[in-house]
């Protein structure tokens, strides 16, 4: 369970130039639910979500991970999530099986349970197979199987994904939409940023419109296509919501 | 701080730095393979070209009335072919012949005469046969000469020693330095220059393979959401950083070592060479290398965390490696010695203990005197490392430098902003200009001036009028407010009788601590030599303009303005007068006098943050300056005044300790002053809220 309160991101605040990335965002997503925040690049979705998972401080705003207060427990919202974005590489030197182990001993995991972990992390994403090969020698889709196992490795009840399938090819980021429905199924809370308006209709349980670091529309799809006064799609739906803005 | 979480980052990291071979074939592996193959290589190849070159076949002509005898030895000697040409000079400037032996028109007659007669050895020092050419001949013409001397003295009945009444041996033969002492004259400069090097570039690729790469490849973002946090992630960093860099210097070290030692006794034909470490010395380097690798291992990783992408992580590690050459180079520099001023200089310091340590041993004198430097040398590298890595340390936590796509990219286009109300340069800034300044005068200096005009007091005005517009020209392209950035504000007048008190105490203490701390400047030295011309060319009023008012003004306005308040819009008020101070120093160039002038530096820029005014530091700077210059002209004109003979020469303690207590008076003043008064008086404290 996450829950944001008036969450608000300015860079240089006070000085020429300031930035105001996220302008008090409100939103809720619940244990077993898709959440998706959708949005044009520079909208504030990123920025949203790194300071959800505690790496970027807010101005502004309150953060709920699991009833954790972020501000003040950052470490144990850490332990709580687990973070895929489309640029996440693998560290080509290592093998699937060891980058997941390093992970998983960051996250305090030691002994028996540190190698069923592994074990299993990598069994249920089929990756038995090449677990033990350098990450440099595997394809785009090992690769990405690779990077899943360190996101779940340590059995987060909340998964942070911004835009996961950005730069894969079709097959991978298939892949990927499988283990999102996967991680619902299983009851995680699945926080998910995208600019893709079919991948958000396919996905999300409730979606949040986002430009220009505020929330225009909130709610499932079909809500948000009343909202924008009955839009046919959701691409639609999202012009007749940030009207003359859109372009910019 | 979780131990365990740094040390599974470092063993990632390490794990990750040995698989990569090539990286690790290329730095460590190929250097260690390489010496022994260049030098070894070198040095025969080196031998067997100018053994060729003796033994190769040199043409030389004859010019003038060169006498039969010497002209048949010419002819006979090995090496050495007589040419027919017509116009010798010629044909040796055209490479035709390598020498041209030319007697004057009255050689036969004067020689006969019992005078001295005049031979010269036209030869081509740019060409290297010419060179051995004339070496040939020399020898040829010196056997003949001594022929003949014999023959004049025993034709007058003289002993051949009357004519030498003293005989000093060849330096060869009279060299009270031991093989060990020669060889490391010779090697161990090399090698502590080269430790040094190995030192930085064993910390590159680890450091910038550590952050920029992880941003690079996109899981710096990923690693930075685990539950390590941002100190643990550095610090395990930092620690492979540091291994991968000693572990490079150790190979280096041991490698160098074993090679100069066999280049060594390969030269030593007559076994005079002689290059090795003994167990101390070695474990005593190595003891100072762990603080030296700390500290650029601190600094690499802290511009790699700066770069976006490896690539740029390489441009920024540039002007490293460009810092630590000259500081390194001071090893193979004539004529450095290691004192307490320099030992205490990071890099410098180290690379003439390791020199010193070199050459003192086996020489248990010599290492009494080198030993004390130790601890010197130990501390002020720590001290450095220290900065260096908590340096890291803040560059690693600081949000818009870890995602700089996210925050602020830099941007030319900031550069030439419109004018913006009370924006001042930020701590780039703060260090780019007086660099900039430093190089610019340096270049118009060689570029521009000759050198008859190197005295003259126009270069004084220049220096202070570039000072000026470099500031003007960054102020006004970075569209600052330069009534914020300089402080042209009004200020207590209270505050004014201080910066008098801080001038003219200050000037009166600093001859008496130059004397107490030994670190007086050399007398005869460029400087002084300059001053002296000074004080004896102009007028007190000239003299008080060119060396008070005008670096005065034009000093405060680079440091007190520009770059402290450049380094105050990101750090606290203390951190900002101590950095701004040791860049104050270290412009000035003299080694000698870094502390005096950072610690002035530091006392006007307490003056300037705590009025908010840049004109009382311009009164102090300009009274400093100008009751030293003003003593001394006084001094120098009527020697016979004794107080000011005691108090600027140093030799009266209560004159010293007096100006340091009107200094702090001075100062304690200032705070008074400006306590209660309101808005622009700086408390000092922590960095003002983002900026």
């Amino acid at each position: 369970m996450v829950r944001v309160e008036g969450l608000t991101k300015i860079y240089r605040e006070g000085r020429p130039g300031e930035v105001r990335a996220v302008d008090g965002v409100s939103f809720e997503a619940r244990p077993g639910e898709v959440f998706g925040l959708l949005g044009p690049n520079g909208a504030g979705k990123t920025t949203t979500l790194r300071m959800l998972s505690t790496v970027l401080r807010p101005s502004g705003g309150t953060i709920l991970v699991d009833g954790v207060d972020a501000a003040a427990r950052p470490d144990e919202v850490r332990r709580r999530i687990g973070f895929l974005s489309g640029a996440t590489g693998v560290y080509d030197r290592l093998t699937p099986r060891e980058q997941a182990r390093y992970y998983a001993e960051l996250h305090g995991l030691a002994g028996e349970e540190l190698e069923r972990r592994v074990a299993e992390t990598l069994r249920v994403l089929r990756a038995e197979e090449f677990a033990d090969r350098p990450c440099g020698t595997l394809s785009s889709g090992q690769k990405q199987k690779a990077s899943l196992a360190r996101t779940v490795v340590h059995d987060p009840p909340v998964l942070v994904l911004d835009e996961p399938t950005a730069n894969l090819d079709v097959l991978v980021a298939r892949s990927v939409t499988e283990f999102i429905r996967q991680a619902k199924g299983a009851g995680r809370t699945v926080l998910l940023s995208t600019h893709d308006m079919g991948e958000a209709e396919r996905l999300c349980d409730r979606l949040a419109v986002v430009h220009r670091g505020r929330v225009r529309a909130m709610g499932t799809v079909p809500e948000v296509l009343a909202a924008a006064g009955g839009a046919p799609d959701l691409e639609a739906a999202f012009f007749a919501l940030v009207g003359e803005e859109g372009g910019a | 701080m979780n131990g365990r979480r740094v040390l599974l980052v470092l063993q990632k990291e390490v794990r990750e730095a040995l698989r990569d071979r090539r990286t690790l074939f290329v730095t460590l592996v190929l250097p260690i393979l390489l010496y022994p193959a260049l030098m070894i290589g070198l040095g025969t190849v080196t031998a067997r070209q100018q053994g060729k070159l003796r033994d190769a076949m040199q043409t030389l002509a004859l010019e003038g009335p060169v006498p039969a005898a010497l002209r048949e030895a010419l002819e006979k000697t090995k090496g050495l072919r007589l040419s027919a040409e017509k116009d010798p000079a010629a044909a040796l400037k055209a490479g035709r012949i390598h020498l041209v032996v030319r007697a004057a028109p009255d050689f036969p007659e004067v020689l006969a005469a019992g005078g001295t007669a005049r031979l010269e050895l036209l030869h081509d020092s740019a060409n290297e046969p010419s060179a051995e050419a004339r070496r040939k001949a020399l020898e040829v013409v010196a056997a003949w000469r001594d022929g003949i001397l014999k023959e004049r003295l025993a034709g007058r009945g003289i002993d051949p020693a009357f004519i030498l009444p003293v005989d000093v041996p060849p330096a060869s033969a009279t060299d009270v330095a031991s093989a060990t002492r020669r060889g490391a004259h010779v090697f161990g400069r090399l090698l502590s220059f080269m430790l040094v090097v190995m030192v930085v570039t064993g910390a590159f690729t680890p450091a910038v393979d550590a952050v920029a790469g992880e941003k690079e490849r996109g899981t710096m973002e990923t690693l930075l959401i685990s539950p390590a946090t941002r100190l643990e992630i550095v610090l395990g960093k930092f620690l492979s950083v540091f291994a991968v860099s000693v572990a490079t210097a150790l190979g280096n070290l041991a490698s160098m070592g074993v090679t100069f030692g066999q280049f060594a006794s390969s030269l030593g034909v007559r076994g005079k060479v002689d290059f090795t470490l003994d167990a101390g010395t070695a474990a005593t380097i190595f003891v100072i290398l762990l603080p030296l690798a700390a500290l650029f291992s601190a600094l690499a990783l802290a511009l790699s965390t700066l770069a976006r992408s490896t690539k740029e992580a390489q441009t920024y590690l540039t002007p490293l490696m460009l810092l630590a050459m000259p500081l390194s180079m001071v090893a193979v520099v004539p004529n450095i010695d290691l004192g307490f001023g320099l030992a205490a200089v990071p890099v410098a310091g180290a690379v003439l203990l390791f020199r010193d340590l070199m050459l003192a041993q086996g020489e248990p004198a010599l290492l009494a005197k080198v030993i004390p430097m130790v601890p010197v040398v130990l501390g002020a590298t720590a001290l450095a490392a220290g900065l260096a890595v908590r340096w890291a340390v803040w560059m690693f936590g600081r949000e818009e430098v870890l995602f700089r796509d996210a925050g602020e990219a830099f941007s030319w286009k900031d550069l030439r902003a419109s004018r913006r109300e009370g924006s001042v340069p930020g701590p780039g800034g703060a260090f780019l200009l007086p660099a900039a300044a430093l190089a610019a005068t340096f270049l118009v200096g060689q570029a521009v001036l000759r050198p008859e005009w190197a005295l003259s007091p126009w270069t004084l005005v220049g220096q202070q009028a570039l000072l000026l517009a470099a500031v003007a020209a960054g102020i006004s392209l970075a569209g600052l407010d330069p009534g914020a950035t300089l402080g042209l504000r009004s200020f207590p007048p209270a505050a004014l009788a201080g910066a008098v008190l801080l001038g003219c105490g200050s000037a009166v203490a600093t001859p008496w601590l130059v004397r107490v701390t030994g670190l007086e400047p050399d007398a005869g030295g460029p400087m002084a030599g300059f001053l002296e011309s000074l004080l004896r060319g102009h007028s007190l009023p000239v003299l008080l303009l060119l060396t008070a008012a005008l670096p005065a003004l034009a000093e405060e306005t680079l440091f007190r303005g520009w770059v402290l308040r450049g380094l105050r819009s990101e750090m606290s008020g203390v951190a900002a007068i101590l950095l701004s101070s040791v860049i104050f120093g270290v412009f000035h160039m003299e080694p000698e006098r870094i502390a005096f002038t950072a610690a002035l530096g530091a006392g006007l820029g307490f003056l300037a943050l705590r009025t908010g005014s840049l004109w009382p530091g311009v009164v102090a700077h300009a009274l400093h300056n100008g009751v030293t210059v003003g003593a001394a002209k006084v001094w120098m004109e009527a020697p016979e005044t004794a107080t000011a003979v005691r108090v600027f020469g140093g030799q009266a303690p209560i004159a010293g300790i007096a100006g340091l207590a009107a200094a702090g008076a001075g100062l304690l003043l200032v705070h008074l002053s400006t306590r209660s008064a309101p808005g622009a008086r700086d408390s000092l404290g922590a960095p003002p809220p983002s900026g």
